[in-house]
C-alpha cells in the first residue's frame, strides 16, 4: 500500500480529489436547479388580445394632433378605450365618403367630425338597430309639441338649442364649408338628427373617446338627462334601496366586465339603471331599446299601457327575478300599478277632462302658457304628477308622497280647483265628482272628527295635531 | 488500455470521472437551456376574431386590403363568398396586389400570379394564397387571427 | 514562463502509456506556474469571480441579442417579450442581470482587497492600471446595457449621463454628439449605445481583462506575510477556481429562480419621472452629484477616477517619503466604503 503521493510543491492528491468531488457535486446541484428552471412559470403576459396597434394612417393623425397640441384629450382618452388595441382609431370612425353631407377635407383626407350611429353600425349593428327603433332615437322629434313651444317660444330659441336639445338632441345643420352650425353643434343629445339621416348618438351614453361600458353602466350616465323636477329618475333611484346598496358597494360592482360576466344576482348584486332597462340577465340578451321592458308610459297626462305590455312586463319581471323571489316582485308591481291607477283616476283624468271642457267652452285661449291655469295644469301632470309616478316605479317613498302626490293633491285642490271654479263652477263640480274627492266637498263626518280627537287624546297626551 | 493498480491513480480516476460526468450533466443542461431559449416557439397562440366590416362593404370585383396588427390581408368576394387572403406570396413572401382588370393577384417579385380564388396559376408560387378564416354573423364579417407578432 | 518538472513526477502510469499523457504534459507546461500559497486564501480568490461572471455575461448577452431589437419603438417590447413570452427568456435575462450585479459587487470587493494589500507594489503597477481600466469599462458596460431596456430609468439615465458628459470642457460637446448621435437623445442614441454595449466595449473589455491577467502572470504577486510555499497553477488552482465558478453558477441559477427579472414602466418621454434612480452600483456617484453643485461634483468624480488610475505611482512616491501606506490605504478604504454606503442609503430614502 503506497502512501498517497503529493504533487510535489502542491496539495496532496487527496485535496485535489476532494475538489473534484466538490465540483461534481456542485454540478449535480446545478443540474437539478436547471431542471427546475424549465418548469418555472414566470408572470404570464397580460391577457390575450392583439397588441395595441396604430396603423400608419392613424399615426399621421395622432402625430400631427400631438405636435399641434389640438384636442389631445380625445387621443389620450382613446388610448385607454377598447377600440385602441384592435387598431380602431381616428380614421376608422371619422372617415367620410365623398358626397356625405358633413364630409370635408382635412390635411389630405376626407373626414367628418360627426360620428353617428350609422358609422358605429359598421361594427355594432345590433346595438344600432335596437337603438334606432327605441324611444331614445325619437327624442328630438318633439318639434311642434307643447314642450317645444315652451322652450323655443316662451323661453327663447337659444334655450331650445342648448337646454332642450342638450338632452333631446338637436337637428344638426351643416354649413357651406362642411363645418357644423354652432346653434346645432356641439350636441350629444340622444335623439340628435344627423346629416346622414341617422338618429341619435352613441356617445350620449358611451362618452367619447373611451366609450367605456363601465362608464355607460353607471347611473350618472343616464342621470344626466333622466333627472330633475319633471322626471327625477336618478334622484328616486338613489333614494330607493337599490340606489343605496349600489352606492355602498360600488367597488364590488365590476362595472367593466363583458356582458357574459356581468349578470345580476350572480356577478353583481345591486342594479343600476342599465341592469333593469337594458342589460343582459341569465336569460335575456342586452337590448339597446330602453323601452323593451317598460309596460307603462309615465310621460303623458294620463299614463297608459304600451303596446305588448304583457311581454314587456314579463321581461322586466324576469330581471327582478334574477335576485328576488316571485312574491316580492309580484307585490311590488301590484303596488306600482295601483299607485299609477290612483294618479290616473283621481287626478289625471279629471284634470284633463276639465281643461278640455274649458277649452271647448272657449274659457281658455288656444295659445298655451298664456294663462295661469295652463301653467298650473302643466306642472300638475308634467312635474309633480310625473314625480309621483316615477317614485312609484322605483319604490322611492319621498318622491311618491312629499315630492309627488302631496304636491299633486295640494296644487289640485288649492290652485287648480279655484282657477277652474273661477272660469266655470260647473266644470269645477264635475272635477270633484268622484268618491275620492268627497272629503273636500263634504268635509269630515262628525264620527271621523271624533275618532281623530280620540287618537290625539290617547296616543299623544292631548296634544292636538300641529302643536 | 493499461490497468492502473495503485490507489492514487484509482482515486484520481474516480474523482475525475465524477467531475467529468458532473460537468457533462451540469454544463450540458445549461447549454440545453440556452439552446431551448434560442428556439422560436411554434405554439398555437390563442385566436381572436376581429371585426372587419359588413358584407355589403366588399363589392364584387374589389379587393379590400387591410393591415390587422401586422397581418396584411385582403378581403375579396370569391365564388364561395367573401374570403380573407394573406397578401404574402407563397413563393418567397412578397406582398401581392390585386389587379382589378385582370381579376388576378400579381406578385411583383417573380411575377407569380393567383386567380380570383387565390389559386396559383402562373409563376413560381407553389401553392394558393394562405387564407384566414372569415366568420359571418348576420351582416358583419370577422377575420380569425392568431395573437402575437406576424407569422 | 518557468517550465516545471513537477508534472512528470506526478504520473505513476506504466511506461507504455506515454503517448496521450505526454501531450497533456506539453500544453500544461505552457500554462503552468508556481503560485504562492496565499492565492488559496479566500480574499485572494475574489478576482476569479468577476472573470467567471464575465464569461456568463458574454454567453447570456449573446443569447439576448437574438431577441432584442435596438429601436425605440421595439426595444421595450422586445425586452418584455424576452421576459414574458420567450421560453426561458426570463431565465437568460435574469442570469444576465444578476451576473452584472454580482460581478460589480465582487469587483468592488476585489478592488478593496487589492487596495488594502497594496498588490500594485513595484514591479506590479501595470496590474493595477489595467485593472482600473477594466473597472471603468465595466461601469460603462453597465450603463450602456441598462439603457437598452428603454424603460423610464433607461431613458432618463441616458439623457442625464450624456448630458453630464456634454458638460465637460473641450471634449464634452463632441463626446455628447458622438454618444447621442445628435443633439438630442434619439433612436440614434439607442443604436449607438447598443453598438457600444455589444461590439466595441466587449472587445475592449475582453482585451483589457486578458491584459490584466497576463500582467498578473508576468509581473507576479506582491509579497504577503505568512504566505509560505507554492502550488502549481494546474491542476490545483484551476480546480479551485472551477469549483468557485460552479458554486457561483448554482447560486445565480437559484437566485434567478427565486427572484426573476422584472420590468419597470416604459419610457415616458413627456414626464421626467421624479423617482428614477440608477442601478445600485451608480447610486453613490448619483447621490454625490445630486448633493453637490454641478461643477464641483463632476470634477471631484473625475479627479477621484484619475487618482484611482495612477494610484500605484502615488503610493510609490508617498512610500518613499515614509508614509505608512498600509495604514493609509486601510483608512482611505474605510472612508470611501463608508461614504459610498451612506450615499447609497440616502438614495434609497430620498
Amino acid at each position: 500500500m503506497e502512501e498517497p503521493t503529493n504533487d510535489p510543491a502542491g496539495k496532496p492528491n487527496g485535496t485535489l480529489n476532494f475538489t473534484r468531488y466538490v465540483i461534481g457535486g456542485l454540478c449535480l446541484v446545478l443540474f437539478l436547479a436547471l431542471t427546475g428552471v424549465g418548469y418555472l412559470k414566470v408572470e404570464e403576459r397580460r391577457e390575450g388580445g392583439l397588441r395595441p396597434f396604430v396603423s400608419a394612417e392613424n399615426k399621421r393623425c395622432i402625430d400631427c394632433h400631438i405636435r399641434k397640441d389640438v384636442a389631445i384629450g380625445g387621443i389620450n382618452d382613446w388610448k385607454i378605450s377598447a377600440h385602441a388595441p384592435k387598431g380602431i382609431g381616428c380614421v376608422e370612425c371619422h372617415r367620410a365618403e365623398k358626397g356625405e353631407a358633413d364630409a370635408y377635407e382635412h390635411e389630405g383626407s376626407l373626414i367628418s367630425t360627426l360620428v353617428t350611429p350609422k358609422d358605429c353600425m359598421r361594427c355594432h349593428e345590433k346595438e344600432a338597430k335596437e337603438f334606432a327603433k327605441s324611444h331614445h332615437a325619437k327624442a328630438a322629434q318633439f318639434i311642434g309639441s307643447l314642450d317645444n313651444f315652451l322652450g323655443n317660444v316662451v323661453e327663447g330659441p337659444e334655450v331650445g338649442a342648448t337646454g332642450c336639445a342638450g338632452c333631446h338632441g338637436s337637428v344638426v345643420k351643416v354649413m357651406e364649408n362642411g363645418k357644423l352650425h354652432p346653434a346645432t353643434w356641439p350636441n350629444s343629445g340622444i335623439g340628435r338628427v344627423n346629416p346622414d339621416g341617422s338618429k341619435g348618438t352613441c356617445s350620449a351614453c358611451h362618452a367619447r373617446h373611451s366609450f367605456s361600458v363601465a362608464q355607460a353602466r353607471q347611473p350618472e350616465s343616464c342621470g344626466r338627462c333622466h333627472m330633475g323636477p319633471d322626471h327625477p329618475q336618478i334622484e328616486a333611484y338613489y333614494e330607493s334601496k337599490h340606489g343605496v346598496m349600489f352606492s355602498a358597494n360600488k367597488d364590488k360592482m365590476k362595472l367593466g366586465q363583458p356582458t357574459e360576466k356581468w349578470l345580476p344576482g350572480k356577478d353583481y348584486l345591486y342594479p343600476t339603471c342599465a341592469t333593469c332597462h337594458m342589460s343582459a340577465t341569465g336569460t335575456q340578451d342586452t337590448t339597446h331599446d330602453v323601452g323593451d321592458r317598460i309596460s307603462w308610459t309615465l310621460r303623458p297626462v294620463i299614463s297608459t299601457r304600451l303596446e305588448n305590455h304583457e311581454v314587456r312586463r314579463k321581461a322586466m319581471t324576469q330581471v327582478c327575478s334574477s335576485c328576488h323571489s316571485a312574491q316580492i316582485v309580484e307585490r311590488f308591481f301590484t303596488q306600482m300599478d295601483s299607485g299609477i291607477t290612483l294618479y290616473n283616476e283621481k287626478f289625471g283624468k279629471p284634470a284633463k277632462a276639465a281643461m278640455d271642457r274649458l277649452r271647448d267652452m272657449k274659457k281658455i285661449t288656444p295659445t298655451p302658457f298664456d294663462e295661469e291655469i295652463e301653467w298650473v295644469f302643466y306642472e300638475l301632470w308634467h312635474h309633480e304628477g310625473r314625480r309621483a309616478r316615477h317614485g312609484l316605479s322605483k319604490m322611492a317613498p319621498d318622491f311618491i308622497h312629499w315630492q309627488g302626490f302631496y304636491e299633486v293633491a295640494k296644487h289640485f285642490y288649492t290652485k287648480f280647483l279655484p282657477l277652474v271654479r273661477e272660469l266655470s263652477p260647473d266644470v269645477a263640480k264635475e272635477l270633484l265628482a268622484q268618491e275620492s274627492h268627497k272629503w273636500v266637498r263634504q268635509g269630515m263626518t262628525k264620527e271621523e272628527i271624533a275618532q281623530m280627537l280620540e287618537f290625539y287624546d290617547k296616543e299623544l297626551q292631548g296634544k292636538r295635531g300641529g302643536g | 488500455m493499461a490497468i492502473i493498480h495503485d490507489n492514487v491513480g484509482r482515486r484520481r480516476f474516480l474523482s475525475q470521472t465524477i467531475m467529468g460526468f458532473g460537468l457533462l450533466f451540469g454544463l450540458g443542461t445549461l447549454g440545453l437551456r440556452f439552446v431551448q431559449f434560442l428556439m422560436p416557439s411554434t405554439n398555437r397562440k390563442p385566436y381572436e376574431t376581429v371585426l372587419v366590416g359588413t358584407d355589403a362593404q366588399v363589392p364584387p370585383g374589389e379587393a379590400i386590403p387591410m393591415d390587422l396588427a401586422g397581418h396584411k390581408i385582403v378581403l375579396l368576394r370569391t365564388d364561395e363568398g367573401v374570403m380573407a387572403f394573406s397578401r404574402r406570396c407563397t413563393d418567397l413572401g412578397c406582398l401581392v396586389s390585386w389587379k382589378k382588370d385582370r381579376e388576378q393577384f400579381v406578385c411583383p417579385c417573380h411575377q407569380g400570379v393567383f386567380d380570383k380564388n387565390g389559386r396559383n396559376i402562373a409563376g413560381p408560387p407553389p401553392r394558393p394564397l394562405d387564407r384566414y378564416e372569415v366568420i359571418k354573423r348576420g351582416e358583419q364579417l370577422y377575420v380569425k387571427l392568431q395573437n402575437g407578432s406576424v407569422g | 514562463m518557468e517550465p516545471t518538472t513537477t508534472v512528470t513526477a506526478v504520473s505513476t502510469e506504466p511506461a507504455g502509456e506515454s503517448g496521450q499523457s505526454a501531450k497533456v504534459k506539453d500544453w500544461v507546461s505552457y500554462i503552468q506556474k508556481d503560485l504562492p500559497a496565499h492565492l488559496h486564501w479566500w480574499p485572494y480568490t475574489l478576482g476569479a469571480i468577476p472573470l467567471a461572471l464575465f464569461g456568463l455575461l458574454v454567453a447570456s448577452g449573446l443569447l439576448l441579442t437574438v431577441y432584442y431589437v435596438p429601436s425605440p419603438e421595439k426595444a421595450y417590447e422586445s425586452v418584455e417579450q424576452i421576459t414574458r413570452e420567450v421560453y426561458l427568456g426570463w431565465f437568460v435575462r435574469g442570469v444576465h442581470r444578476l451576473s452584472v450585479d454580482l460581478m460589480i459587487l465582487f469587483l468592488f470587493f476585489h478592488v478593496i482587497r487589492a487596495f488594502v494589500t497594496r498588490a500594485y507594489r513595484p514591479p506590479g503597477e501595470l496590474k493595477w492600471v489595467a485593472g482600473a481600466l477594466v473597472f471603468f469599462l465595466i461601469l460603462a458596460m453597465g450603463f450602456t446595457g441598462y439603457s437598452l431596456v428603454y424603460d423610464n430609468v433607461s431613458y432618463w439615465g441616458m439623457t442625464v449621463v450624456t448630458g453630464m458628459i456634454g458638460g465637460l470642457p473641450i471634449v464634452g460637446k463632441p463626446l455628447l454628439l458622438l454618444l447621442r448621435g445628435g443633439e438630442e437623445v434619439s433612436a440614434g442614441t439607442l443604436l449607438r449605445l447598443y453598438d457600444l454595449h455589444t461590439k466595441l466595449l466587449p472587445l475592449l473589455l475582453g482585451g483589457l481583462v486578458l491584459g490584466h491577467i497576463v500582467a498578473v502572470r508576468l509581473l507576479g504577486f506582491a509579497e504577503v506575510e505568512g504566505s509560505r510555499g507554492v502550488h502549481p497553477f494546474y491542476p490545483d488552482h484551476t480546480l479551485t477556481m472551477g469549483a468557485i465558478a460552479l458554486a457561483l453558477l448554482v447560486l445565480i441559477v437559484d437566485l434567478v429562480m427565486i427572484f426573476p427579472p422584472t420590468l419597470g414602466p416604459p419610457a415616458d418621454l413627456q414626464n421626467v419621472a421624479g423617482d428614477v434612480s440608477p442601478p445600485w452600483y451608480f447610486s453613490a456617484p448619483y447621490m454625490w452629484i445630486t448633493l453637490l453643485p454641478g461643477a464641483v461634483s463632476l470634477w471631484s468624480l473625475l479627479g477621484a477616477a484619475g487618482l484611482f488610475l495612477v494610484y500605484p505611482y502615488v503610493d510609490r512616491a508617498l512610500a518613499r517619503r515614509g508614509w505608512p501606506m498600509f495604514k493609509v490605504n486601510a483608512l482611505v478604504a474605510t472612508v470611501v466604503v463608508l461614504l459610498a454606503t451612506i450615499l447609497m442609503i440616502l438614495d434609497e430614502y430620498m
